[in-house]
């Protein structure tokens, strides 16, 4: 890849017909770059028929949308979209490319990275521009989010990041009402693509996307010890609108099924509340929520390192807190 | 030092323990101290009021169901206060109110990290001493059910898989304060320079202490050791434990779990001996608990796979075998795990067992898993009979008997049609297990299973096991599997509590 | 049938301490495990085995306490372990840690499906595998939580990608990554953990891989370099609070509430 020096790129994922939040987030962090860069800042968007979304996109800051429309891109598999996005890359010739850390953003980015030759950073919580290499500071969590790493691509181009929804705000269209330029790219198919064949689509049940989408989550560790425990979260969760979690030594000891499970080895999520119940506060669970808005602590255990981390901590017995939790919102209405 | 916590009515929850039975009361106190405790107590005496003891409400014999009167709950009492720890030797006790959890000390040791504000200068110096060492210390006696408080642990003398090695509670506690049932405080002690008082002193020659002599491990009073021994075991009918000192042991530098799977039981008991010989070959190993599971407990566990979690965590047992076994080995090091577990494949094809079917647990998590298999059936049995009448028993084989009575009810269990699981200590002699009728016509024939085994467990001598304790549920098997050690029970429990104020109907009628 | 597994030894997570000046986690001394979730590819790799016939091979590149990994690969039910270790290779990133494994297979002669974990728990960057795909131009797919059919030229498998669940085919070669929740790994047999303590584990270095070009390994083949690791401060409040004062909460479930 010659060194770009096109400006910013950012992809914007589309799913079914509707715009992810993430390439809209995406697009408001790279106008903040590419104002610090003075560079311009591009959209891309590949699928089929997605004409009417780069229009959507074309607004919120883009100089240019590229998009492509294929049938071949109706449904998601990673060897068309790497093909489809390097046609895009090679267009535009980014500096930074910029992708949603979302399943297919992850697993985009990595194909394409190596397609291009080019150094990835995965799940970016921070971004900025170094003031005296105009090089790409990306930050990420490691070992379970217990330190942070800041990362750079020296030479190779584009640097590309993915980022997880939520980290950055959505921002407004453009104040002006600007749009970008539509830039309708050919996509050109080879029989290679045509080896692996999606040849069935179904919806997750709702139990496996919620937990990682939830706004609240009550999570139960082994601290809640029994069924009325488990019945007690749930009923706090039911009052919260949100869902139950778990710590794999919850599921392990039978408390709750695997689909609950919060952490290294289960689901990685970033509720805006994190209630952690009788759970201790592990190093593998952590991995899964440490990102959490707001981290709230119920432990019998003064020692327990989860109140470290959490900031608010209730050093008491859970099956008093709880039921005392519920019936103060009940009363709140 | 705070006042006691007073509560009327009593709380739901506290109606309760693991049993399934549920109680009546008016009012439970939760002192923080052994002179809140002791005041309660003498209250009670003087009132003539029914009062039962609880901790952690674990138990699943209804012990810890109040019918009528008060309730007393330790689990206020959670200080640890004093800490002994020789660098040299690596021997180390602690000092604590009985309302601190197992899990809750072993946690404390783990980390090495304590709240040590009630440590006077020798403590915290052997606390000190202690960090900074290599060794880690955990209390020995491993009960399933870790968040039971060490107190109620003493009443009951609850064990776990350790029981092989000896370890019980009996052994492990080395010094204990009770606060009698006519209000006052005894402290009998085994460390340096004390020995603790006999049931005799304590009594005096009003009570005849004479019990049948055991074959393992009973139910009911032990009166051939000394003081602590007898406290340990009582369920609470002598007294209310209020402090102790526990016993700590260093955690084995490498341990390894075995699951093996036998043809028939012989087969096991057979390659349990020859293990035993090699270990003792070995300088720096040793087996350090022998737990067994019948073919019933993987057909069990096959059905309610499903429908119980604990259980999705173990794996696919094969239906052909008869029994297995999950032994645990300690050792000094890697390099003799791995000879006795070269061993151990030696004894199972000697004994001609399937030795392929042999599952090994090397690291933490997957021993966690396996040792995760008595837990398991447990919670699953618990779960299946909420609501319906289990019959659920624990006995003491005598050692001859013991390979083919296993073998005669494992036949047996495959013919009925109701589940039950049969499993075991097998070093101890030991048999668990329950019948789970589902239907009102299996129920029928469980009871006359029921009677039928007791009649065969008497006329082979079997004993009624302490494992879990007495509590209420297991009366009726105490009495009919031990009648002259009931009536013996009986006799020392008025003598100690002739209002018959504490925990009635708990270990024997009042 | 051939199936590669790779696997990688991370730290357990009491005993991490990195290198402040180069950003490296410091390996040495450190207790090493195998990553989780790539206990649950092993055991993805050893059912198809079981199911449609075939063998489980186990790879790692690290340094030499990767051995601990590998040897719980073996236990499990892998015939034979390679283990990829050299100074030259340290310090890797994703591209350079794809490209010296991409050399092992290249010069591995066949295999039919390569496995790899989600993510390792320390890294956590989930990238390996599909880069390791794209460097030896096969077929992948990500998330994979169940393997339908195994053919002599395809595979079926179902991915769990974006609260969506593909059905989709692979030809032969190609590499699956794994979702956690697949399988619960299985335990060791006891004649499989004895075996596994007594294998040889095959060594590779740069000098062992044929065609390898050692700068594109390591440090010098790494794209991005750390810059600094730190501590973040997190900010978090760490607010104890007493049973009497949890209204204080209510603003903040309320606001969660919301949504």
């Amino acid at each position: 890849m010659e060194t770009g020096d096109k400006g910013i790129l950012v992809y914007c994922q589309q799913h079914r017909g509707s715009l992810l939040p993430v390439g809209l987030e995406l697009l408001g962090e790279g106008r903040r770059l590419a104002r610090i860069l003075r560079k311009p800042l591009y959209a891309a968007i590949v699928g089929d028929d997605v004409r009417p979304l780069a229009e959507t996109i074309a607004g919120y800051g883009a100089a240019g949308v590229y998009f492509i429309s294929h049938p071949q891109l109706a449904c998601y598999t990673v060897q068309a979209y790497t093909a489809a996005m390097q046609t895009i890359v090679e267009k535009v010739c980014p500096d930074i490319l910029l992708i949603g850390a979302t399943t297919q953003g992850r697993d985009l980015s990595a194909r394409l990275a190596a397609r291009l030759d080019t150094g990835l950073t995965a799940d970016c919580t921070q971004l900025a521009i170094d003031p005296q290499t105009g090089l790409l500071l990306q930050t990420r969590p490691a070992y379970g989010g217990n330190v942070e790493a800041t990362v750079v691509c020296p030479s190779k181009r584009p640097q590309m990041a993915t980022v997880r929804p939520g980290v950055f705000p959505i921002p407004a269209p453009d104040a002006k009402g600007r749009q970008g330029e539509l830039m309708k790219c050919v996509f050109s198919l080879t029989d290679a693509l045509d080896l692996v064949q999606v040849v069935g689509k179904t919806n997750m049940p709702l139990e496996y996307t919620a937990l990682a989408e939830a706004d609240i989550i009550v999570s139960c560790g082994r601290g809640v010890e029994n069924e009325q425990g488990v019945a007690l979260a749930r009923e706090l969760a039911t009052a919260l609108g949100g869902m139950v979690g778990a710590s794999r030594k919850a599921v392990e000891y039978g408390l709750l099924a695997r689909i609950h499970q919060v952490g290294q080895t289960g689901q990685t999520v970033r509720p805006q509340v994190y209630i952690a119940c009788g759970i201790s506060g592990a190093v593998q669970h952590l991995a899964g929520m440490h990102e959490s808005g707001t981290i709230i602590a119920i432990n019998n255990d003064p020692e327990a390192p989860i109140f470290k981390v959490a900031d608010y901590g209730i050093c008491s017995d859970l099956f008093t807190v709880l039921p005392a939790l519920i019936k103060m919102l009940a009363r709140d209405g | 030092m705070q006042d006691a916590i007073f509560s009327t009515p009593l709380p739901e929850e506290n109606l309760r323990d693991e049993s399934g039975m549920t109680g009546y009361g008016d009012a439970i106190v939760f002192p923080r101290d052994t002179a809140q405790l002791q005041a309660v107590i003498k209250q009670v005496c003087t009132d003539r009021r029914i009062l039962t003891v609880q901790g952690a409400r674990t138990g699943i014999c209804g012990g810890a169901v109040p019918l009528g009167g008060s309730v007393v709950n330790l689990s206020a009492m959670t200080d640890i206060e004093g800490f002994f720890f020789d660098a040299q030797t690596n021997r180390a006790h602690v000092s604590l109110q009985a309302g601190v959890t197992l899990e809750h000390l072993n946690q404390r040791l783990l980390s090495k990290k304590l709240d040590t504000c009630c440590f006077d200068r020798k403590s915290l110096a052997c606390w000190e001493a202690y960090r900074q060492s290599e060794v880690t210390l955990r209390f020995a006696p491993n009960p399933t059910e870790t968040s039971a408080t060490v107190g109620g642990m003493a009443a009951a003398n609850a064990i776990g898989s350790h029981i092989y090695a000896g370890v019980d509670m009996r052994t492990q506690v080395l010094a204990v304060e009770v606060v009698m049932p006519n209000g006052t405080v005894v402290c009998a002690s085994r460390l340096e320079g004390e020995s603790p008082p006999l049931p005799m002193d304590y009594f005096g020659n009003t009570v005849d202490l004479s019990v049948h002599p055991q074959c393992g491990n009973c139910a009911g009073y032990n009166t051939e050791g000394d003081l602590i021994d007898f406290i340990c075991g009582s369920e609470g009918t002598s007294g209310v434990i209020s402090r102790l000192t526990l016993a700590l042991a260093p955690v084995p530098p490498s341990t390894c779990g075995l699951l093996a799977f036998f043809d028939t039981p012989a087969q096991m008991i057979l390659f349990l001996a020859d293990m035993e010989q090699k270990a003792e070959q070995v300088a720096d190993g040793r087996i350090v608990g022998a737990d067994f599971f019948e073919a019933s407990c993987f057909r069990f566990i096959r059905r309610m796979r499903s429908s119980v979690s604990a259980l999705c965590a173990l794996p696919d047992f094969s239906t052909g075998v008869s029994v297995s076994l999950w032994l645990e080995i300690a050792a000094q090091n890697e390099d003799v795990i791995f000879a006795l577990l070269e061993d151990s494949l030696e004894c199972l094809k000697n004994v001609g067992a399937p030795a392929d079917l042999a599952l090994v647990a090397t690291d933490s998590r997957e021993f966690s898993r396996l040792q995760g298999l008595r837990h398991g059936i447990t919670e699953a049995a618990n779960l299946f009979s909420y609501e319906k009448k289990v019959f659920a028993m624990d006995i003491n084989v005598p050692k001859y008997e013991y390979s083919a009575l296993i073998a005669r009810l494992s036949v047996e269990m495959r013919q009925h049609p109701f589940e039950c699981v049969l499993m075991g200590r097998a070093g101890t002699g030991h048999l668990s297990f329950r019948l789970m009728p589902e239907t009102g016509a299996q129920q029928v024939l469980a009871e006359q299973v029921h009677r039928r085994w007791m009649r065969q467990f008497t006329d082979l001598r079997c004993e009624c096991a302490c494992e879990y304790g007495v509590g209420r549920l297991k009366r009726e098997l105490f009495e009919t599997l031990c009648p002259s050690r009931a009536a013996a029970t009986k006799r020392i429990r008025s003598a100690l509590d002739p209002a018959g104020l504490f925990s009635p109907g708990v270990l024997c009628d009042s | 049938m051939k199936i590669f597994v790779c696997v990688k030894a991370v730290p357990e997570s009491d005993s991490i301490a990195f290198d402040q000046e180069t950003g490296h986690l410091k390996r040495q001394g450190s207790t090493a495990m195998i990553n989780p979730c790539d206990l649950v590819a092993m055991e993805a790799a050893l059912r198809c085995a079981e199911a449609y016939g075939g063998t489980v091979q186990a790879v790692s590149m690290g340094p030499d306490s990767a051995e601990s990994a590998l040897r719980t690969a073996l236990a499990m039910g892998a015939t034979h372990a390679h283990l990829l270790t050299s100074k030259v290779f340290s310090g890797a990133d994703v591209p350079a840690t794809a490209y010296t494994l991409s050399a092992f297979f290249k010069a591995a002669g066949s295999y039919d499906m390569i496995f790899c974990g989600k993510h390792s728990s320390d890294g956590d960057t989930g990238q390996v595998g599909a880069w390791l795909a794209e460097l030896l131009g096969i077929p992948h797919a990500c998330a994979v939580c169940r393997i339908s059919d195994v053919g002599d030229s395809v595979v079926r498998a179902a991915q769990n990608i974006d609260s969506e669940l593909l059905e989709t085919v692979l030809p032969l070669p190609c590499l699956l990554t794994i979702e956690n929740d697949m399988y619960y790994p299985r335990i060791p047999t006891l004649v499989n953990t004895l075996r596994a303590k007594r294998q040889d584990i095959a060594c590779y270095n740069e000098e062992s891989i044929p065609r390898l070009d050692p700068s594109q390994c390591g440090v010098s083949g790494s794209a991005t370099r750390v810059k600094k690791v730190f501590v973040p401060n997190r900010m978090r409040r760490g607010m104890m609070l007493g049973q009497d004062q949890l209204e204080l909460l209510l603003p903040i479930l309320r606001v969660g509430r919301a949504g």
